[in-house]
């Protein structure tokens, strides 16, 4: 505790405070006052600073403050200081932060002459007061009163001795009572100025609460270096004339709403200002919240009752929220599992363990056989192992399926199996491929095209935590992909992502003529909160997001589905050692690093009914820390090279238990105790420390002799990581709690005992997807032929329909660049769209010449018409997309991701077998595809349960997802010099459409016109290998000089698209499915007139067609029907508001 | 030349920024800013300073804000000396803001570096006009138009003092077009020595003919003279 006194005369209560506590500085009004000779004679530094006569009194003040600036300090004591301190003085010091002694029971004769008026006046007693100082004369708040009896006929001067001696004793004391108290104090970041607000009726400011042993005079006297910039911003931190006036200039009241965090809620703001805090001052018994005050006149965005609290409050800087976690930790527990089907059951529903009664019948029969019962940590690992999350039971169940269509039955030994991973086998053999480094057994799957460079590629879906919070689950799912990528080989780096969205229409509610249902975030809230989530995810962790798509359709109003794909970078050697495998031994240290563990994310999966109590943190929905992702990333990277540790993995789903329990296979064993984890916050339990999914950790092994080195690096480096146990060989994981074993279970039993899934499924073209709610239908139908008129409005209204419009204004928010690699940027000068990323691999290390492509591709319309379509359509649209890129389709690696709802059917979902089916027929589709254009899977993930039930109208509804299949291809591109554009870059060139003879859909056309969509036929896919193959080649002898896929909308939206960058001249004509029809394999290229019938000639007939030429206006023009749009048309309607 | 580029504690462009001073020949170190808080008189071995762009410290508070706090306290009076020995500094985009608020640019500090509008951050390639400045970075391409990516949240230049008469001289770069609200389209500024220059925009990403959208690929070797600028000074005023 270091005070300053400021004292006007004698410095008898100086003298008093000095002897008991730290005084680092005596100011004093009155160069001639005793006290400053006792300051010396005690060495004490002093400073009297004379208010000179023509001085204002914040003026003298202004200098007193300039004096207190450069110093550490936690407490102002007034001992005789014979002025009164200004508003303006006091404004620069939270409440609490200025004490005053004053010689009279308070509220009692303040002024001057305390003890004269006492003494005179007619009560039995005289007294002290010490207080807190306000800007009124002795009217702060009291700390403390000390009363002492008169005594007849005693002398003032005795009065007084008498009561300056019980000051003596009592005010040190005080001060000291003071320091083991909390304070909690409030500060506010305002702009210095009215124009750097955003907006004149809307102003959000940064606010942070401090909390404080003991007052902290100079920590909040500081804040304004520490917490704002000096020239555009000032921090306020009392409620004072000032501020008030202050926000007047601003055009605001003072009274506002506040908002902040729940307790335990992940507050990167706060963060960094405690690291602000710090590292600047020597304070380190400060914690910090952090939050916003709204003023204005309108709704303000962005609350979350899940995460944030927020109140109206009408005198800021008075009430201080601040939430704190509080919570118990429950001992381990032993399980009884020995009661019948219907306890198991009910245990089950009770603890979100989520397994099935045949799964809990398993585990009631292991433990009986070991004559034990289970703690609750074992039930938790078991759980949450045995999770469709973590062992995707359903695309490994034993599937019964029968084709009504054809009335055939047939038994899939695991869709996994079947479709993905015995298909790449397939594919590996018949194409000796020896590319493929390693795939399915991996965090994510690694290729090799490089002779430097391996690429890992992983793509998850984070759907239900971002229909809670758009925002944390965006943000965790692209840093959790990051880690994928981090954890995959000894550790690669992320050097892309990718983000696709499918999302209900923003005009949802407007349509459906009703308050938007209860239960679920409305489209527009979700909408905002994923983009931001992948915003700062990706720029702040200074990975470039370079490829994806938004795509919306009413059945994604209940849960969005957020696909964050990640695209990494690793040498194939480091030491000379190979990177591909993890080489962990016997005895190598099992360690944590990055984040502390608390609450967060726990059983994230079940969260659809938890309760929500107070002083419980917010548990399920959880938000990223980018920040201290970028510095486990760049540690891990840096150890990585110095070959510090022999593995690592990421702790996403599932956390330590899924991490440990996964890694400890490789030695067939680890022994860990909890007790070592470091936590945010005391109170967790066992089982919560070993399944919590709280963000930013990896699990690495460590070998013994490399822990010092990699743990001085860490803290070098700003990371925690922390040694929780040993690798080894016993076949069992072990988890102690300090001395005590809470959990010990085999391996063997944890990853293999879990029996296969029987389910049946069935598929019937006939069968009808139920909507949630009705289609609307926005325009009327079309001519039997197409018009002048017509035609324009459908390409214009095309253009702008929520599928195909840009994204330009969202996109743009995207780093797209950082690293400096990005080949091909996401859109041309105009906002003509790019298919495809490309990340060239020269400056990560890799071939000079070569990159990578990497292009998405789904077809969620087609879902619901032709689910083994969709299949087929999703893979081809990820290899076209990379084709117009430059990609090579001999060397492409796909990763798929299945979304869909319920397949399991139960009474609650009643076509629950057909959606099975569809899940069949989609991936006999895919795999159809792969197999003819002879392309892997390297990476996969599926997510099962996109169902939400939400009050529509006063009943429940429930909203399924459209099955979804995103398909995402990464592909070698060589030639990185060489450039590919989407549009042609000069005109005079010839337009050529490339395609194959498979049949057209118009399906987007459908969506917006009354317009029968034929169901479509198979394709034929040996023709479209090879024509893709055709493509490229004519890619690399110079006969292409830009290529654009033909995707929503058809022919004649591409040829638009095209034209806002080129003017288009085409003599196109036919009917409404030629025109806006949408397929596999259709591709508009440009190439020189020169080389035209060369290009053409290298197709089948038919297949390579001239559509037109690139002109110098700056327009479409369709000879055909003499009708030109201009290309600030075009654009208006593409680019639109851009919201 | 030796060159010192900063890294870790959230930023993110080091490589690159290394990356086009070693094509110039240079010799590079990437220092990590732990590592150089604790030994910052390494600066004084090196020719170049290079703040690369990020979001040092997850930029939470304010963009730079804390580096530049914990790098004035530990370059008290290396800086100076850094300046007057006519070594360089170069501040990118995260850099800038860093620079900035270590008041690189004036004494008393009139401007500041503030929310872009309209708000958000923003990827994009805009057109620069370099000015006659004493600006070592840029002397010789006055008057000639650079083509370089901004991406940034935090770039609008602000003044308290409502013009530009507290920089007069300073400005080295300006936005062709309006960008994000910076006053008078400042996209970067130089100091008096005219050996600092910090800029929103990242010319280490747009000096290779690749990197640059299609249609504007013949003007990476013109970003490029930015870096080539500081070797010839470098080497004429150290024979390094």
């Amino acid at each position: 505790m270091k005070i300053v006194v400021f004292a006007s005369g004698e410095g008898s209560n100086f003298e008093a405070l000095a002897k008991e506590l730290s005084v680092v500085l005596l100011v004093s009004d009155n160069l001639e006052a005793k006290v400053i000779e006792k300051a010396s004679k005690r060495n004490i530094p002093h400073v009297a600073i004379v208010k000179m006569r023509d001085e204002t009194r914040e003026d003298h003040e202004r200098r007193v403050l300039e004096h207190l600036s450069q110093l550490d300090f936690d407490l102002i004591c007034l001992a005789g200081y014979r002025r009164i301190l200004s508003p303006y003085f006091l404004s620069h010091f939270s409440s609490g932060s200025i004490v005053n002694i004053h010689p009279s029971l308070l509220p009692l004769h303040p002024g001057l002459k305390g003890y004269e008026e006492s003494y005179n006046d007619s009560s039995l007693e005289g007294g002290i007061t010490i207080h807190e100082v306000d800007a009124g004369m002795d009217t702060g708040k009291i700390l403390k009163q000390v009363r002492f009896q008169k005594i007849a006929n005693e002398s003032f001067d005795n009065f007084k001795k008498r009561g300056l001696e019980l000051e003596h004793q009592e005010y040190a004391q005080t001060i000291k009572s003071l320091f083991s108290k909390q304070y909690y104090h409030r500060v506010e970041v305002l702009p210095r100025s009215s124009d750097l607000l955003q907006s004149h009726i809307v102003l959000r400011s940064r606010l942070l609460w401090v909390k404080t042993k003991g007052p902290s005079a100079d920590l909040l006297f500081k804040a304004q270096t520490l917490l704002s910039d000096a020239v555009s911003e000032c921090a306020f931190v009392s409620f004072s004339d000032a501020y008030v006036s202050h926000l007047y200039k601003l055009g605001f009241a003072s009274n506002c709403l506040e908002r902040g965090f729940l307790a335990g809620v992940t507050d990167n703001t706060a963060y960094s200002a405690q690291e602000v805090f710090s590292s600047q001052t020597k304070r380190q018994d400060i914690s910090i919240h952090s939050g916003e005050a709204w003023r204005g006149s309108i709704d303000f965005p962005g609350f979350n009752p899940l995460l944030q609290w927020q109140k109206n409050i009408s005198t800021p800087f008075c009430e201080i929220i601040w939430p704190e976690v509080n919570i118990q930790s429950v001992p381990p527990k032993k399980i009884d599992l020995s009661g019948n089907d219907e306890d198991l059951l009910e245990m089950n529903k009770k603890n979100w363990w989520a397994l099935s009664l045949s799964e809990l019948q398993l585990v009631r029969d292991y433990f009986q056989i070991q004559n034990r019962k289970p703690s609750d940590v074992e039930m938790e690992i078991i759980a949450q192992t045995w999770s469709e999350h973590c062992k995707h039971k359903i695309f490994r169940a034993k599937i019964h399926f029968k084709d009504e269509d054809s009335s055939t039955e047939h038994v899939i030994d695991s869709i996994f199996k079947t479709y993905i991973k015995s298909l790449t086998e397939e594919i590996r053999k018949e194409r000796k491929i020896d590319w493929l480094i390693s795939v399915f057994d991996d965090n994510a799957g690694l290729v090799r095209w490089d002779d430097r460079l391996d690429m890992a590629i992983k793509v998850e879906t984070h759907n239900s935590p971002s229909a809670l919070d758009p925002y944390g689950g965006a943000l965790t799912g692209i840093l959790g992909v990051n880690r994928d990528i981090l954890g995959v080989g000894m550790g690669a780096k992320p050097v892309a992502n990718t983000n696709v969205f499918c999302l209900g229409p923003s005009q949802l509610a407007d349509y459906l003529n009703e308050a938007w249902p209860l239960k679920v975030l409305d489209p527009q809230t979700v909408r905002e909160g994923v983009h931001r989530g992948v915003k700062d995810g990706g720029n702040k962790s200074g990975i470039p997001t370079v490829n994806g798509a938004f795509h919306y359709d009413i059945s994604f109003a209940g849960k969005p589905l957020v696909f964050c794909g990640s695209i990494g970078v690793i040498p194939q050697k480091i030491d000379n050692l190979a990177t591909d495998k993890k080489r962990v031994n016997v005895g190598d240290l099992v360690v944590m690093a990055g984040g502390r563990i608390g609450k967060d994310g726990i059983h994230g999966a079940t969260f659809s009914s938890m309760e929500w109590l107070e002083g419980t943190p917010a548990s399920v929905v959880q938000i990223g820390d980018p920040f201290t992702q970028k510095r486990l990333l760049d540690f891990i990277l840096e150890a990585r090279d110095l070959n510090l540790f022999s593995g690592i993995t990421d702790n996403g789903a599932g956390g330590l238990s899924s991490s440990i329990g996964e890694m400890a296979q490789l030695t067939n064993g680890a022994k860990i105790d909890l007790s070592k984890a470091p936590v945010k916050y005391p109170g967790l339990s066992c089982w919560e420390l070993m399944v919590s999914e709280s963000q930013e950790r990896m699990t690495l092994a460590v070998p013994p002799q490399s822990w010092n080195e990699f743990q001085n690096l860490a803290s070098r480096r700003g990371v925690e990581v922390t040694a929780l146990g040993e690798f080894t060989n016993s076949g069992d994981l072990q988890v102690f709690f300090e001395e005590n074993e809470v959990a010990n279970l085999s391996l063997n039993f944890l990853h293999e005992a879990l029996p296969v899934m029987e389910l049946s499924a069935k598929w019937n073209s006939h069968y009808q997807w139920q909507d949630w709610c009705e289609r609307p239908i926005l325009k009327g139908s079309l001519p039997h032929n197409p018009d002048k008129k017509t035609l324009e409005n459908v390409i214009l209204t095309l253009l702008s329909s929520d599928n195909i419009r840009s994204h330009e204004t969202w996109v743009r928010q995207y780093d797209h660049e950082v690293q400096a690699a990005s080949r091909l940027k996401p859109f041309s000068l105009h906002g003509s769209p790019s298919d495809a990323g490309i990340i060239a691999m020269g400056p990560h290390g890799g071939n000079e010449n070569t990159g990578i492509a990497v292009g998405s591709g789904l077809a969620p319309k087609m879902s619901t018409v032709n689910p083994y379509l969709m299949g087929v359509w999703a893979v081809d649209e990820a290899v076209r997309n990379t084709v117009c890129a430059g990609g090579d389709p001999e060397r492409m690696a796909l990763v798929d991701n299945f979304c869909w709802p319920d397949p399991i059917e139960s009474q609650k979902n009643p076509d629950g077998a057909y959606k099975l089916g569809m899940l069949v027929k989609t991936s006999q589709g895919m795999a159809d595809t792969c197999r003819a254009y002879g392309l892997p899977l390297v990476s996969g993930k599926d997510s099962m349960k996109n169902d939400a039930f939400v009050l529509s109208k006063g009943s429940e509804v429930k909203i399924s997802a459209t099955p979804t299949l995103l398909m995402t291809c990464m592909a070698h591109r060589p030639l990185i010099q060489k450039a590919l554009p989407s549009y042609p870059p000069k005109s005079d060139l010839s337009l050529v459409l490339l395609k194959t003879d498979s049949p057209l859909m118009a399906l987007t056309l459908s969506d917006h016109y009354k317009f029968e969509i034929n169901k479509g036929d198979e394709v034929n896919l040996e023709s479209l290998s090879l024509h893709y193959r055709h493509i490229h080649q004519a890619f690399k002898d110079d006969l292409l000089m830009s290529a654009h896929d033909v995707s929503e909308g058809g022919l004649l939206v591409c040829l638009a698209e095209i034209a806002l960058e080129r003017g288009v001249s085409s003599p196109l004509s036919g009917r409404w499915e030629e025109l806006f029809g949408e397929t596999v394999g259709m591709i508009v290229v440009s190439c020189e007139n020169s080389k035209r019938d060369e290009l053409i000639s290298r197709f089948p007939k038919g297949h390579a067609q001239l559509i037109g030429a690139s002109t110098e206006n700056s327009e479409l023009y369709l000879s055909h029907w003499d009708m030109r749009i201009s290309q600030s048309q075009l654009i208006k309607a593409f680019k639109g508001d851009s919201k | 030349m030796k060159v010192l580029v900063l890294k870790g504690e959230g930023l993110n462009c080091e490589n690159e920024t290394a990356f086009i001073f070693e094509r110039l020949g240079a010799q590079v170190t990437k220092r990590h800013v732990r590592d150089f808080l604790e030994n910052p008189n390494e600066l004084l071995e090196n020719h170049v300073f290079a703040l690369p762009g990020g979001f040092s410290f997850g930029d939470e508070i304010q963009s730079g804000h804390l580096l530049a706090l914990s790098l004035s306290k530990a370059l008290k009076g290396i800086w100076s000396q850094f300046l007057a020995e006519k070594r360089l500094v170069l501040g990118i985009c995260n850099g800038f803001q860093v620079l900035m608020k270590m008041n690189a640019f004036e004494e008393n500090r009139t401007i500041a570096l503030v929310e872009n509008t309209p708000h958000g951050f923003i990827d994009r390639w805009v057109s620069l006009r370099v000015h006659e400045s004493f600006c070592v970075w840029t002397k010789g391409l006055s008057g000639q138009e650079l083509f370089l990516p901004i991406r940034h949240g935090e770039g609008r230049v602000w003044s308290s003092q409502k013009g530009t008469e507290t920089i007069r001289g300073k400005i080295a770069l300006s936005y062709v077009d309006d960008v994000n609200g910076s006053l008078e389209n400042i996209a970067g500024l130089t100091d008096a020595t005219g050996q600092i220059l910090g800029l929103m925009p990242h010319p280490e990403a747009a000096s290779i003919s690749w990197l640059l959208p299609e249609d504007n690929k013949d003007k990476a070797d013109l970003n490029y003279k930015i870096f080539e600028n500081a070797l010839h000074y470098i080497k004429e005023n150290h024979h390094a």
